[in-house]
């Protein structure tokens, strides 16, 4: 059994101290009508958080983006207890990989938590992708095909 | 104009009707009336959005139990009021 110890000093923090970040725009409108949407361009980034069951947007921005809300609240338990989540119809485009996610997210007070983060990338997206986190170097990378990804969680 | 618990109270009342007939597509419910029927959410949304923009109008796919999340969703304060890198 490889033993390692925690934390490595020889290896890069950034990825250690924030995770795998990527710059986002986030919008809604609806799917595959190419500019009859408006992405609301910001200082957005989003979290790829494998522990993350369903993708998240936080929800002071997606009342501001007048995101609407699709359903009735969703269970779900986390760290600081329970908590219901309304599902929103939302679009994120990952920034630097060129890639569309439209789909159901969750509404999450991220930055109410005072997480540095504007949405999470969960589990529902990366079904459909590769990714590769190398902490020894610290560099991850996302590989997806088709560009633009559906997401419903269920 | 319904609110969204309306909607959702409307869907409710259907429920066993769409169940019957329609297990496992999409559904749009707009001003507690049944805009349609759909294969995929795509074209859920798609239609919800391009009629009724922002709503409130209640997607949902038929015979769907209830979302949970289970706890793997964490939250921390490490790095409050900081930045990651760009």
């Amino acid at each position: 059994m490889r033993t390692i110890d925690l934390p490595g000093e020889d290896q890069p923090s950034s990825l250690e101290e924030w995770g795998p970040v990527a710059q986002i725009d986030i919008a809604h409108g609806p799917q595959g009508t190419g500019g009859s949407f408006q992405f609301h361009r910001g200082d957005y980034n989003a979290l790829i958080d494998t522990g993350a069951r369903m993708s998240c947007i936080d929800s002071a921005l997606a009342e501001r983006l007048n995101l609407p809300i699709i359903g009735s609240p969703i269970k779900g338990v986390g760290a600081n207890g329970p908590f219901n989540s309304d599902p929103i119809l939302g679009r994120i485009h990952i920034t630097d990989l060129e890639t569309m996610i439209y789909g159901r997210f969750l509404s999450m007070p991220l930055t109410d938590h005072n997480q540095p983060y504007h949405a999470i990338i969960g589990r529902d997206f990366l079904r459909r992708s590769r990714f590769t986190y190398n902490g020894s170097v610290g560099t991850w990378e996302l590989e997806i095909d088709p560009p633009t990804v559906t997401i419903t969680s269920s | 104009m319904a609110t969204l618990e309306e909607n959702v109270a409307a869907y409710e009342e259907m429920r066993d009707e769409l169940e019957t007939n329609h297990m496992h597509q999409w559904v749009v419910i707009y001003d507690k009336e049944l805009v349609g029927t759909f294969t995929d959410f795509q074209e859920a949304a798609n239609e919800a959005v391009t009629r009724f923009g922002s709503g409130p109008y209640h997607i949902k796919k038929i015979g769907e139990p209830p979302l949970q999340i289970a706890p793997t969703l964490r939250f921390t304060l490490t790095h409050a009021h900081d930045r990651p890198p760009r």
